[in-house]
């Protein structure tokens, strides 16, 4: 299989504090990568880095084999291939549910209203959402308009998907069923990368679990093998801590 | 009073009233787009925003008088011209600071989102960014229009026949301190209704608005 993500020696500060001190990442098509850690080990930064919310100050990130930091024309492009999955949902609050999913289709894939609203309503029903085709953003709860997100990205047919932490700001009750879509997701082979805090979820869906502190990759593993056999002191650390507070 | 409550000097008042709103209304709407253009450049930085900066603060502090006199005499436009590039060279840099208000308004995350999606920076302000921020100054950016509005009766002082200076002429008419007190009354009246329905309109659709949105 091929890689279509590859970091190469990434370094990103914001002023003075360096946050990734030289990370390497593949990603291969269609593999499920969930990156876990503790807070402010750089996690978030490193998923903003693939497609370059973060700019990196030394490294290389390819995509589809493309180097972003080098051929910038092309960033728009692989970014529409890129779908992407914030914390704070992000969705347009000055547009209904099917305005937010038809606008990208419309503007840049010039797709016809009638053909954009044809997908959209398709992508509404995976997340069960089609009744709410005509409401605005404010007026969903919160675990909504997280699935209303990730049917946004999905009309774009994206290759990859990146979800940033896209459970931790919802109420308890309502982050299952953002991550039922998730796993369904998961289920039909797109290519995933996943900051979370959700271990079940990464147990149940991740090929690879990759551990990160301190702005570095401490252990990756297959799930099965780093829950149950951490091999660095830090990473028993946090599973602890976690375990604990369950 | 009953001199004043005439036809004829209705007309010749809306007369008037017809050039305060071209000037009013031409002014509004290029210092509308100039001035939004004027704050993302600001707002973004850089050479031009630096140079942006600059326009909006001489502009700014300058008084709008001066910016009258100066097209009305030192350009060969038609005076009515001349009052309409006055105006809209000021009211720019006054709108140019509500909307920029307005594009600090929205959140990063949108700018984010749209450039997650594959929109160029264009694309983000032109469809996500822009009707958030400028929905989101109706109230001050109305309340400058009514103030330009307003302001356009200073045209009156190079000879332009506003509603104001419509006024001034039929003042020579009258004598008592009654008559010119009316005639001003009433000229304030139609200003007045004229600034007030706008409000009202303004207010009642960026209610309306902000219901369904937020």
């Amino acid at each position: 299989m091929s890689r279509v993500i590859r970091l190469e020696n990434i370094h990103k500060s914001f002023g003075k504090l360096e946050v990734l001190h030289g990370i390497d990442l593949e990603v291969k098509e269609g593999e499920k990568v969930v990156i876990i850690g503790p807070s402010g080990s750089g996690k978030s930064t490193l998923i903003r880095c693939i497609n370059l919310l973060e700019k990196p100050e030394q490294g290389a990130v390819y995509v589809d084999q493309v180097n972003l930091l080098s051929n910038t024309q092309q960033l728009s492009r692989v970014r529409q291939s890129m779908g992407m999955v914030f914390q704070q949902f992000n969705l347009y609050p000055h547009m209904t549910v099917l305005e937010n999913l038809m606008l990208a289709p419309m503007k840049l894939k010039k797709e016809s209203g009638e053909e954009a609203e044809k997908t959209a309503l398709v992508y509404l029903e995976r997340v069960g959402l089609q009744d709410k085709a005509h409401s605005y953003p404010a007026q969903l709860s919160g675990g909504q308009q997280q699935r209303v997100a990730i049917a946004r990205a999905l009309t774009m047919k994206p290759k990859i998907m990146l979800f940033d932490e896209p459970t931790s700001a919802l109420d308890p009750e309502m982050i299952q069923e953002v991550l039922d879509v998730m796993v369904a997701l998961a289920d039909e082979g797109i290519t995933m990368v996943v900051v979370t805090h959700e271990m079940g979820f990464a147990r149940r869906v991740a090929d690879r679990v990759v551990f990160m502190a301190d702005g570095k990759i401490i252990e990756e593993n297959a799930p099965e093998e780093f829950f149950t056999h951490p091999q660095h002191e830090r990473a028993r650390q946090f599973l602890s801590k976690i375990e604990r507070a369950v | 009073m009953s001199d004043i409550f005439q036809v004829p000097i209705f007309l010749f008042l809306l007369q008037g009233l017809r050039v305060t709103l071209t000037i009013a209304g031409a002014a509004i709407l290029m210092s509308l787009v100039f001035g939004t253009i004027l704050a993302v450049l600001r707002n973004h930085g850089g050479f031009w925003g630096h140079l942006a900066a600059v326009y909006i603060e001489a502009v700014r502090n300058a008084p709008l008088l001066l910016f009258i006199l100066a097209f009305r005499f030192m350009t060969p436009l038609p005076p009515v011209y001349a009052g309409i590039v006055a105006m809209t060279v000021f009211e720019t840099a006054a709108l140019a600071e509500i909307v920029r208000g307005g594009l600090k308004s929205i959140h990063k995350g949108q700018w984010e989102a749209g450039a997650t999606q594959g929109f160029n920076k264009i694309q983000v302000l032109r469809y996500i960014v822009l009707p958030q921020a400028i929905h989101n100054v109706i109230p001050p950016l109305v309340s400058q229009f009514t103030t330009i509005i307003k302001d356009t009766s200073y045209v009156w002082a190079v000879g332009i026949e506003d509603l104001t200076g419509k006024g001034m002429i039929i003042m020579g008419r009258y004598t008592t301190a009654a008559q010119v007190f009316t005639l001003f009354g009433l000229i304030a009246a139609i200003y007045f209704v004229i600034n007030y329905s706008i409000s009202c309109y303004a207010r009642r659709r960026h209610q309306r608005m902000a219901k369904a949105i937020y």
